[in-house]
């Protein structure tokens, strides 16, 4: 019983930091998004891009799907541009044009 | 002297810079016909990967390129590409970027689950990726499935550390393990195998269950788990991970992926790790695990000679562990024959030496366009060394095991593949086994007890094999029979059959059989006959192990929340043997003695196991998943003397409940599982019935940096133990020493830390 008690109080623990942590990030801003268009065939492309791309400053989000060859990013734009996020992507061997929002299409 | 050296250098050094400088300006094209500086444009060097970002004014300029002609291109978003190849040096270029517009499907997808089923294979396949393998410390292989209930892990005993896993049922032993693809810890290196493949070298971990393919032999009963590495091709020209948890417990990785031109590429891999310090956390004098120190080295070569063309992969790796457990005043050398120091002493203690090496290289030559014609190769050799004491058992052993398979693929069809191959397999174990009477008070050997049925084995197979596949959008079928010609053993033959139909894209059955065979390794398979005070004995010639097993899985996709992959499955399997080796505690217990012996014999009546599990994957809101397995089981095996009983030591059940939650971007990950561990039979010297049933806590919080992991966790919350693990600690010269019956955890709660460095190519 007390292994148990123990371990509800670190899942509670757990989860409480997490969702603070969360509401932390989570401030209004000039939130914006672009999607690039980006030759990314392997999956240790996506492991590369997802191990790099949080850390540019002003990225709150960002998916990379193999299947369309895109990379979506959401964006603080006081902190960084369009031309930057591309720059970055080249930096890390994948340059892209970005995909125009009228003329993206949701499956 | 010296400055008009330093000055004549610093010269040189800017003059041989400045002449391969690369500078010039990127414009915009507009539509309009105007033309404008492209600030902070984007200009990349192909041959290098350089990259360059131009100033407000579009001036860029690359200093030092290497190279006497490189491709250069700009981008600019909205832009098309403007691309140039220039000798360098190059004075100057200037890059002018249309306008464009291009079109563009956008499908998002989520991050990389940890664990999960896969869709697409025919056999009920369990994946664990790289992030369920960063879930928990995962030092090693066997503390990877944690969060599977498919599998459950074990010691062998309460003194070596080995440790066991267990697959619907039934020992791991009857499990094929394979290093992508080629077979691995066979025989002697079966018990400390899991052991020397270090968890952070791995990039995932497949479990399919049931008899699954024939390609690479019929040794899998119950299932078959591979192990993919970190490959050469992947983009990580460094990797370091270090542990260490509250008993100091050492771990240090590192790995290098190494692309050296477009056809050659290597990835190198090493591993030390020890356990420094002797704990005795049950005070029962006992080290809980022994002082241990390992070494590991793997170096892997891929060569291509085009994309799609032929392939060579070869490597080789070797290892060397030293374990040194036993009661806690017990020191390496005690147990030196000879000397007999802890004999005389009174203490008793555990050595256990192991080393290897191994060399595998394998080929493929596509011979259509298509890729669906082809031909494989693959052979390795091992070379494995054993050398153990247990108190007064003396076990040495070695094998060298060569493996050869060829096989050719085509299709008559699209639908229909098929596959023809050839398979060579020598293993040779020499094995040497004392049981030593020492006098009470000399220590001189007055008697060695040693058994003709651990001298070794020494086999040669030839086999054939041949396996259909038949793919359409609903339906698969693997189905494969072989023919396997042991020159111990005669001929076997083995046909398998895997079946998958989607009703939909999200609901699948999977129907499985087949038959699997292996010879028994008497030790290696129960490596703690040895560390115990009864006698060995083996009452007869150990006949191939044969079973059959069938089973069937159904999975139902479905979506919830946030993810369209949620799941829910069900499977039931049952292994059922024509012969199997049983290790009976039972039968030669002799309480006159507090003894007696242990003995091995050929099962001479019914031995099958059931086995149901239940799986329940889904992500009810972003970035939290929740995965909740049970397995239910029941392992019958009929003993000499006791008739059809619940297979001893075998948990009835395990369920596991993992949860983890990752903050935007994944910077912090926050894992917790629950274990809920069933009871398992008890053999009747230690007075039948059951275990008890134990749960287990694990939680970890992992804070990703850009390139770096920092992780810390807890192991074993609620500090649960195995009350006693060893029979008479107290005396262990007594008859009726066992350390052997061991069921639960031996090592309490352990905070551990570690870090992971990821650099990544330019």
């Amino acid at each position: 019983m007390k292994a148990f008690k123990i371990f509800v109080a670190v899942l509670v623990a757990t989860f409480a930091f997490s969702f603070n942590a969360q509401a932390q990030k989570e401030k209004k801003g000039s939130m914006e998004e672009v999607t690039f268009s980006v030759d990314i065939h392997c999956e240790s492309c996506k492991t590369k891009c997802e191990a790099n791309l949080p850390y540019i400053k002003g990225v709150k989000d960002f998916k990379v799907d193999m299947e369309s060859n895109t990379i979506w990013f959401k964006f603080d734009g006081s902190k960084v541009t369009k031309q930057k996020l591309s720059s970055e992507l080249a930096k890390l061997g994948y340059p892209g044009t970005e995909v125009k929002p009228e003329n993206a299409q949701k499956k | 002297m010296k400055k008009l050296f330093i000055l004549f250098f610093c010269l040189f050094a800017f003059s041989f810079a400045n002449a391969q400088d690369f500078k010039g300006k990127v414009f915009l094209l507009n539509a309009d016909g105007q033309k404008e500086p492209a600030g902070f444009a984007t200009i990349v060097c192909i041959e290098n990967g350089m990259v360059a970002e131009a100033d407000m004014d579009g001036n860029f300029t690359f200093k030092k390129v290497k190279l006497e002609k490189a491709t250069f291109y700009a981008t600019f978003i909205g832009y098309t590409k403007d691309t140039v190849v220039v000798n360098i040096p190059h004075e100057y270029h200037e890059f002018n970027l249309k306008d464009e517009n291009e079109l563009g499907a956008l499908v998002v997808t989520g991050r990389q689950e940890a664990n999960y089923l896969s869709k697409s294979t025919p056999v009920r396949t369990e994946v664990i990726t790289a992030a369920g393998l960063c879930k928990m410390a995962c030092c090693n292989l066997a503390e990877s499935f944690e969060n599977s209930a498919s599998v459950s892990v074990g010691y062998s005993d309460a003194v070596s550390g080995a440790k066991q896993i267990k697959l619907l049922g039934l020992s791991g032993t009857y499990v094929q393990m394979l290093d992508e693809n080629k077979p691995i810890m066979r025989g002697l290196a079966s018990p400390f195998g899991l052991t020397y493949i270090p968890g952070q070298w791995l990039e995932s971990i497949q479990i399919a269950k049931g008899p699954s393919s024939v390609i690479n032999g019929l040794e899998g009963i119950t299932g078959l788990i591979n192990m993919e590495h970190r490959k050469p091709t992947a983009e990580n020209p460094l990797f370091v991970n270090l542990f260490t948890n509250q008993e100091l417990k050492l771990e240090a990785n590192v790995a290098s992926s190494l692309q050296l031109n477009e056809k050659w590429s290597t990835v190198i891999m090493a591993h030390a790790s020890g356990d420094t310090q002797e704990h005795d956390g049950n005070d029962d004098g006992f080290k809980d695990e022994p002082k241990t120190l390992q070494l590991n080295f793997d170096n892997r070569w891929l060569y291509q000679a085009a994309p799609g063309g032929v392939q060579i992969r070869f490597g080789v790796k070797a290892f060397s562990d030293k374990r040194i457990g036993g009661q806690m005043g017990y020191k390496e050398g005690m147990n030196d024959h000879g000397v007999y120091e802890a004999y005389k002493k009174g203490i008793w203690g555990s050595e256990i030496h192991n080393s290897g090496i191994d060399g595998n290289f394998k080929l493929g030559i596509p011979l259509s366009n298509e890729g669906a014609e082809s031909l494989a190769f693959v052979a390795t050799y091992s070379y494995y060394d054993m050398n153990t004491s247990y108190g007064t058992k003396y076990y040495k052993g070695y094998q060298n095991m060569a493996f050869v398979n060829a096989m050719y693929q085509n299709q008559i069809h699209e639908n229909h593949h098929y596959t023809f191959g050839i398979a060579g397999q020598y293993d040779k174990i020499g094995e040497n086994y004392m049981d030593l009477t020492l006098d009470k008070g000399t220590a001189n050997v007055t008697n060695i007890a040693t058994d003709s049925h651990l001298n070794g084995i020494e086999d040669k197979m030839f086999g054939v094999y041949g396996e259909y596949t038949f793919t359409n959008d609903k339906f698969t079928a693997v189905v494969g029979a072989r023919g396997d010609y042991h020159s111990k053993g005669g001929w076997v033959f083995g046909p398998r059959a895997n079946l998958k139909y989607s009703f939909t894209d999200n609901t699948i059955v999977r129907v499985t059989g087949g038959r699997g065979f292996r010879h028994a390794n008497i030790i290696a398979d129960n490596l703690g006959l040895l560390s115990s005070s009864r006698d060995i004995k083996i009452e007869e010639d150990i006949n191939m192990e044969d079973a059959w097993t069938f089973g069937g899985n159904f999975t139902q996709y479905f979506k919830l929340g946030e993810s369209e992959n949620s799941y829910v499955s069900f499977d039931y399997f049952r292994s059922s043997f024509n012969n199997q080796l049983v290790v009976d505690w039972d039968k030669g217990w002799n309480p006159a003695i507090n003894g007696g012996t242990v003995n091995v014999y050929n099962c001479q009546g019914r031995s099958f196991t059931d086995t149901y599990q239940f799986d329940l994957s889904v992500e009810p809101f972003k970035r939290f998943t929740a995965i909740l397995t049970y397995r239910y089981t029941n392992a019958k095996v009929e003993m000499d003397g006791q008739g059809l009983v619940n297979r001893p030591l075998m948990s009835k059940y395990k369920g596991v409940l993992n949860i983890q939650y990752a903050t935007n971007l994944n910077k912090w990950t926050f894992d917790v599982t629950a274990q809920l561990n069933g009871p398992a039979p008890l053999p009747l010297f230690m007075g039948g019935g059951e275990s008890e049933v134990y749960p287990m806590f694990y939680a970890q919080v992992t804070k990703k940096f850009r390139g770096v992991d920092v992780y810390v966790g807890v192991e074993n919350i609620g500090n649960y133990m195995q009350e006693n693990p060893i029979i008479n600690a107290n005396d262990p010269y007594a008859n009726d020493f066992n350390a052997s019956m061991v069921w639960g955890p031996l090592m309490g709660r352990k905070f551990y830390a570690g870090m992971r460095l990821t650099l990544w190519k330019k």
